[in-house]
C-alpha cells in the first residue's frame, strides 16, 4: 500500500480532548458477547453436535462390530459379543475423533471468519474502529470470546457424548485400537474403567487447548482477508493440509513441527500408552503457537488498512 | 497511483465543513485517513490537536462518525445497537440514548430489529450512533445517500439542528452541491486526490459567484462589460460575470445607457455547481450539455 495515500495534512479543531473514554477490555468483551449470543448461527454448532451425537448413538445401537471384534482378537483381545467391549466410554472415545478433529475445527473457523473478516465485509468493523477502542484490545476481546465459545462447544460435546454414551451403553473398561488414536504404537489398548473419567477429562482439556490454537490461527487469517468465506476456507485448508501431511510416513521427521500434531495429542489419553513428557512438550508447543498466532494477528490487525 | 496527494485543510470549531468531490475523487479515502482506518504514507491528521496516527484513541474520543454507509448488526434492535457501539466509546446512559433517538426521530421504533428498518431509518440510526456519547465532531460520509426527498430534508434539518442547537462541528462529505450550499459554512473540493478549492463558503461566494445578466444581445453585452468594467464573461450559454466589487446597480445603469435592454440582473443560481464542474474532472468526458460553454453565435 506504500505510496497509495500520500501527503495529507488535515486539522479538525472541535475543542481540546474531552471526557470521552476509550473502551476497556471488559466493554469489548461485553460487546463481542452480545453480538455472538444474538447471532443465530452461533447456536447452530450446538444443534449440529447434538444431532451428530444422536446419530452416533443410533449407529452404535445397530452395528454388530464384528470387524472390530476380529481386529481386537488379532491383538489377543477376544470378545464374544459387542456388549463386552462396546460401552459408553468406547462410543465417546470413538466419536471424539470426528467431532474434535473435523467438526469442531469447522465450527471454530466459521465463527472466527465471521468475527473479523465477516465484520469487515459487512462494514461493522469500520463502525467499531472509528470509535476510541484499541485495535489490539478489540482483537484480544474477539479471541477471548472465540476461545470461550470453543471451550463451551467442546464441553457441550464431551458431556453430551459421555452422558448419552453411558446412559445407552453403560460403563466399563475402555478398549481402543491404537491406529485410530495416532499414538505411535501398534496394537490395542485397555484403560481400566476407574481411570476412564480422568482420561476423558485430560483428553478434553488437551483437545480444547488445541482448539484455542486453531482459534488464534483462524483469527489471524480472518484479520488478513476481506470476506468471511475466504477466511474460513483458508483456515480449513491450512488445517486439513497439515492434517494430511501426517498421513505420509516419509514426512515423519516433520510431525513434531506441525501444530496439528500437538493439537491431536489428546488422543494419547484414550490409550494405555500415555507419555507424559510428550504431553508436556505438546502443551509447550501449543502455548507457543497460540502466542505466536495471536501476536501476529494483533500486529497485522494494528497495521491493517480498513478499506471495506 | 496515489489516492490522495498534497491534501491540506482545516476545519474549526462550529464549522459545518462540506467536503465535495466527484465519485472516486478520494473523499472516502480521506475520511478513512481522518478516522485512522487507513494509514497515510506521509503527513498528519489532527483532531482537537491529537495526531490520529500516533494518538488515535485520544483523537477519536471526540468524534462520532460513519463512513460510506452506517453499518449495524441486523439481528439486534436499534437501541441495542446504539448501546453496544456506545460501549466502545466508554458507554452511554439510557438518557443519552433516549436523547439520540429523539434527535433522530427514531423513538418508538428503537425496539425493532435493524433488519426491518428502511434505508432512511438506518441512516438516521447511523447519525444516532455517532451522537453517543456526545461527540464534539461529527464526520458524516454522504449522509443523505440513497434517501428519498423526505429523508434528505429530514437529514438536512437534523444536521442543521446538531450544528446550530447542539453546537457540534460537522465534517460532511457529499457530492450533492445543493446540500453543501444549504448546510455548510466552509467547503473543500477534492479532485483526483488533490484539493482544488478550499475556503469559507461566504468568501468563495463573494469572490466567485457570478451575476446573471438577462439581456437581448448577450454576446455584445459581454464585450461591453469586458471593455467597460474589465469583467470576463463566464463560460456557459448565458451571460454571467463575477462582479469583483463592481456595483450591480452601476453595471445595470451602464448597460441600459449603452442601449442594452436589461431584463434582469440576478445572482447566479447554481454557482457552486459551476465551480465544481469547472474544477473537477467531471468536466472531462461529460456530455456537451454538461460542459460549461458560451454560446458563441449569440455573442457574435
Amino acid at each position: 500500500m506504500n505510496g497509495l495515500f500520500d501527503s495529507i495534512c488535515v486539522h479538525l479543531r472541535p475543542s481540546a480532548a474531552n471526557g470521552h473514554r476509550s473502551a476497556s477490555l471488559g466493554s469489548v468483551l461485553r460487546f463481542e458477547w452480545v453480538k455472538l449470543r444474538g447471532r443465530r448461527i452461533t447456536w447452530v454448532p450446538f444443534l449440529m453436535t447434538a444431532i451428530i451425537v444422536l446419530l452416533i448413538v443410533t449407529v452404535f445401537h445397530h452395528l454388530q462390530f464384528s470387524y472390530a471384534r476380529k481386529i481386537f482378537s488379532s491383538f489377543q483381545l477376544v470378545f464374544q459379543s459387542k456388549e463386552q467391549f462396546v460401552n459408553g466410554y468406547y462410543m465417546s472415545a470413538h466419536a471424539m475423533n470426528p467431532i474434535f478433529q473435523i467438526l469442531m475445527p469447522i465450527f471454530i473457523s466459521v465463527a472466527s471468519g465471521l468475527m473479523v473478516a465477516g465484520e469487515a465485509e459487512h462494514g461493522t468493523l469500520r463502525a467499531c474502529l472509528v470509535r476510541p477502542v484499541s485495535r489490539g484490545r478489540l482483537l484480544l476481546g474477539k479471541f477471548i470470546i472465540l476461545a470461550g465459545y470453543a471451550l463451551a462447544l467442546s464441553l457441550f460435546a464431551i458431556l453430551l457424548l459421555l452422558s448419552t454414551g453411558v446412559l445407552n451403553f453403560g460403563t466399563g473398561n475402555l478398549y481402543s485400537l491404537n491406529i485410530l488414536f495416532n499414538n505411535g504404537q501398534e496394537g490395542a489398548s485397555t484403560v481400566p474403567a476407574a481411570d476412564v473419567p480422568l482420561r476423558f477429562m485430560l483428553a478434553w482439556l488437551l483437545a480444547t487447548a488445541g482448539l484455542m490454537v486453531l482459534s488464534a490461527l483462524a483469527l489471524l487469517i480472518s484479520s488478513l482477508v476481506e470476506s468471511a468465506a475466504m477466511a474460513y476456507v483458508i483456515t480449513l485448508s491450512v488445517y486439513f493440509s497439515f492434517l494430511a501431511l501426517r498421513s505420509f510416513p516419509f514426512l515423519e521427521w516433520l510431525y513434531p513441527y506441525l501444530f496439528v500434531t500437538h493439537m491431536l495429542r489428546w488422543q494419547q489419553c484414550i490409550s494405555s500408552y500415555v507419555k507424559t513428557d510428550e504431553i508436556y512438550v505438546s502443551l509447550v508447543h501449543l502455548a507457543g503457537y497460540l502466542i505466536a498466532f495471536l501476536t501476529a494477528a494483533v500486529l497485522l490487525f494494528e497495521q491493517r488498512d480498513v478499506k471495506s | 497511483m496515489k489516492a490522495v496527494d498534497g491534501l491540506s485543510f482545516t476545519a474549526c470549531r462550529g464549522d459545518v465543513f462540506g467536503f465535495l468531490g466527484p465519485n472516486g475523487a478520494g473523499k472516502s479515502t480521506t475520511i478513512r485517513m481522518v478516522l485512522g482506518l487507513i494509514h497515510p504514507t506521509a503527513g498528519r491528521v489532527t483532531i482537537g490537536g491529537c495526531d490520529v496516527t500516533t494518538d488515535r484513541l485520544r483523537a477519536l474520543r471526540q468524534v462520532g462518525a460513519f463512513v460510506e454507509a452506517p453499518s449495524f448488526y441486523p439481528y439486534l434492535t436499534g437501541r441495542r445497537n446504539l448501546e453496544i457501539f456506545a460501549w466502545l466509546s466508554g458507554g452511554a446512559s439510557d438518557a443519552e440514548i433516549d436523547w439520540a433517538l429523539e434527535m433522530t426521530g427514531l423513538r418508538g421504533r428503537e425496539h425493532e430489529a435493524v433488519q426491518v428498518y428502511s434505508h432512511g431509518m438506518k441512516q438516521r440510526l447511523g447519525i444516532a450512533a455517532c451522537l453517543l456519547p456526545r461527540p464534539e465532531l461529527l464526520v458524516l460520509d454522504e449522509p443523505t445517500d440513497g434517501l428519498d426527498p423526505h429523508g434528505i430534508r429530514e437529514t438536512r434539518e437534523l444536521i442543521l439542528r446538531l450544528a446550530r442547537v447542539e453546537g457540534l462541528t460537522i465534517f460532511l462529505s457529499s457530492h450533492m452541491l445543493g446540500e453543501v450550499e444549504n448546510l455548510c459554512n466552509r467547503v473543500a473540493i477534492l479532485d483526483r486526490g488533490r484539493l482544488v478549492l478550499e475556503g469559507p463558503l461566504a468568501g468563495l461566494e463573494e469572490r466567485l459567484r457570478g451575476t446573471e445578466i438577462l439581456t437581448s444581445r448577450p454576446a455584445e453585452a459581454a464585450a461591453f462589460v469586458r471593455d467597460k468594467f474589465g469583467l470576463e464573461a463566464l463560460p456557459g450559454d448565458k451571460l454571467r460575470v463575477v462582479l469583483n466589487g463592481v456595483d450591480a446597480a452601476a453595471l445595470n445603469a451602464a448597460l441600459v445607457q449603452a442601449g442594452f435592454a436589461v431584463q434582469s440582473l440576478a445572482p447566479e443560481e447554481a454557482w457552486l455547481e459551476r465551480l465544481f464542474l469547472e474544477r473537477t474532472r467531471s468536466l472531462e468526458g461529460s456530455s456537451p450539455a454538461m460542459k460549461p460553454q458560451i454560446n458563441t453565435e449569440e455573442r457574435r
